[in-house]
């Protein structure tokens, strides 16, 4: 019981701060609102036992990439051009459809992913998960490759990000 | 316990490592000695070495290798699946950054006085990487990981004539849509992992059977591929990249990207299924005439060749059709691919690489006005421009000609023969704007040289004659590649 009604409590305050940071008029409200879906989503780890997965999923999205969004925003002028009336009818339009046609077909049987079971109380039985994770990361049948080629992409994104905020120089001497 | 790597781990591993080496050592070298010009060499001895380690692979047509238990070779339990056609293909990609490496050697490496030479051949040496993983993915770790390794450092390639309106405008437009289109791979892979549980290509055919979620989850799945591949709905962004983008850069896009991007396509395509052979023949000959169309009224030549190289992409679809009609047709189909990368790859990399000197002739311009008459003035980069064009046009006698027959032979043997009428017809149409290259290139008197004279740069033309052979050695005898 209490676990159906905490999981209830944060998947709301995640779909909640999420229509917020659709909705609200400012941005910087947004990316606030953001906070909330991403702690109601590291709550929905937890009750599935990963606590390893829901302590990161604070520490990196809540604690590292909001905070660079709120950076960002508060760097960038506002523009306001994108508050067309047409644009946002259009828009509405499109995902009422979407969620019509979703509505009406999701009680066909086909969109269910698994039988939706009483929840198990998986938080309070499940052991640590940081030890397993750390080691299907360093195991030949599991994670290893892509756990050390995703080492090359990070190198790759760290080396385009110096090139591109590096300082322009005089011209270039180039032939051409 | 965790086993050892295996065999068939290290063969598949080792380009890799070779290249992610040559990265690190370039790194660390420019940390010490930032003054020795030391990157070209080492991410040429990098290529080397991957292309030297995955030759083994390429060379075992009939027989399996030496302590490797079959063909295709299968590494990291299914992570990572490759025939020895694909090691050809990968031979591709790791020839098609080394042509843009010697290519950017006076030019790209001199931007800003060559202080970005380490960001270059860094991102010269990682893209083939992403390329190879692409191209061999099996789970769909390695084909997201695979994707995003090929595409980051292009983006970053593309901007890289940073003092340039174009190329910074390049470098954004295909970041922002490449970043959708790896949203929708990703979305399209969680929902096929909740719909069927799976993450290697087995949950392709488990959507199949299954419901809507799984199926929402293939759509979003292929919509994500098929931009990296540049199909009809989603081609908008090529035009602008292609010109944007230096032309070395491009042609490594053209030849590489795509070829990854289409052998993981084929990799993940369903096997015979509810989605049937018209839906593909659809998607590929609304590319071709939609590409044809554009194509038709461009003035800048680099546009002009990124239309035909989403035309190539389209026929490539008919493989797929082919796939789909005739299911047990897939060594053959796959055969047909792989030639037919290769085909078009060669062509596109000499095509933009001869493109590209005389760009430099023609001041840094492509369009016709500014290159009519310079295949006179310049003979030998003409030529090869004009041979890779008729290679791409489709020409009897070169490897363009040997890719296109393969696979309209693999429509025709599945008993679509209407389809293939049609895409043989879309394919003729495009002769016009090929036509029209030539007749820039040679028929029209030459534009006054513009622009300080141009460097001269003996590796560049040197190694074009690589690829410009190539076109013509596949193009009367394909054994070498066909015969997977």
């Amino acid at each position: 019981m209490a676990s159906l009604l905490a999981f209830l409590l944060f998947a709301g305050l995640a779909v909640v701060c999420a229509l917020v940071a659709l909705f609200h008029r400012s941005v910087v409200h947004s990316a606030f609102a953001l906070l909330g879906t991403l702690l109601g989503v590291a709550d929905l780890f937890l009750q599935l036992g990963a606590d390893y997965l829901a302590m990161t999923q604070v520490l990196i999205y809540v604690g590292g990439i909001l905070v660079l969004i709120l950076f960002g925003l508060m760097l960038t002028p506002p523009d306001r051009r994108e508050l067309r009336p047409a644009r946002i009818f259009l828009g509405l339009a499109v995902t009422g459809a979407g969620a019509l046609l979703f509505l009406t077909r999701m009680d066909s049987g086909a969109w269910k992913a698994a039988p939706l079971q009483e929840l198990p109380d998986l938080a309070n039985q499940a052991s640590p998960t940081a030890e397993p994770i750390g080691l299907a990361f360093l195991e030949r049948d599991s994670w290893l490759l892509a756990f050390e080629f995703a080492s090359v992409i990070l190198l790759a994104a760290l080396v385009g990000a110096v090139f591109i905020a590096r300082r322009r120089f005089r011209v270039d001497d180039e032939g051409a | 316990m965790p086993g050892p790597l295996t065999p068939s781990d290290w063969l598949l591993a080792a380009p890799l490592l070779w290249l992610a080496g040559g990265v690190v050592a370039i790194l660390v070298l420019d940390a010490f000695r930032p003054a020795a010009r030391h990157e070209a060499g080492l991410a040429f001895l990098a290529l080397l070495g991957a292309a030297w380690s995955l030759w083994p692979l390429a060379e075992a047509a009939g027989e399996p290798l030496e302590g490797i238990p079959g063909l295709p070779v299968r590494a990291f339990s299914g992570m990572l699946e490759a025939s020895p056609g694909n090691a050809v293909v990968g031979l591709l990609c790791l020839g098609a950054a080394a042509l843009a490496g010697i290519l950017s050697l006076r030019s790209l490496c001199r931007l800003e006085s060559g202080r970005h030479r380490t960001a270059l051949w860094t991102l010269l040496l990682v893209a083939p990487a992403g390329m190879l993983v692409t191209l061999a993915s099996s789970h769909f770790a390695t084909l997201f990981l695979g994707i995003e390794t090929l595409s980051l450092p292009l983006y970053v390639l593309s901007a890289l004539r940073r003092t340039e309106e174009g190329s910074v405008e390049a470098g954004l437009k295909y970041f922002l849509l490449g970043a959708f289109a790896s949203g929708f791979l990703v979305f399209g892979m969680a929902l096929l992992y909740a719909g069927t549980g799976r993450m290697d290509p087995g949950a392709v055919t488990a959507a199949l059977e299954g419901g809507a979620l799984a199926r929402a989850g293939l759509g979003f799945l292929y919509a994500g591929l098929l931009f990296k591949l540049a199909i009809a709905p989603f081609h908008l962004w090529v035009a602008d990249v292609y010109q944007g983008a230096p032309t070395p850069i491009t042609a490594l896009m053209a030849a590489g990207t795509k070829a990854a991007a289409a052998l993981a396509l084929l990799h993940w395509a369903p096997p015979a299924g509810p989605l049937g052979s018209g839906a593909w023949a659809l998607l590929a000959c609304a590319t071709l005439a939609l590409a044809n169309l554009t194509a038709l009224n461009q003035e800048n030549l680099k546009r002009i060749l990124a239309l035909s190289g989403v035309a190539h992409a389209g026929l490539l679809l008919f493989a797929l059709a082919a796939l789909q009609a005739a299911p047990g047709s897939g060594a053959s189909v796959e055969a047909a691919v792989n030639f037919y990368l290769v085909a078009y790859g060669v062509s596109a990399l000499a095509a933009f690489g001869a493109l590209e000197l005389l760009e430099r002739r023609a001041g840094g311009h492509a369009e016709a006005s500014a290159l009519r008459g310079l295949g006179r003035r310049f003979p030998v980069a003409g030529g090869i421009l004009a041979l890779a064009v008729l290679s791409l046009a489709g020409i009897p006698g070169t490897a363009g000609f040997l890719g296109k027959y393969f696979v309209f032979a693999e429509l025709v043997r599945s008993g679509e023969v209407g389809v293939a009428l049609l895409g043989i017809l879309l394919t003729l149409w495009s002769f016009a704007y090929y036509l029209r290259i030539l007749v820039v290139l040679y028929m029209k008197d030459a534009a006054p040289a513009g622009g300080p004279p141009a460097v001269q740069d003996t590796p560049a033309a040197v190694a074009l004659w690589v690829p410009a052979v190539l076109v013509v050695l596949l193009g009367v005898w394909p054994a070498p590649a066909h015969l997977l």
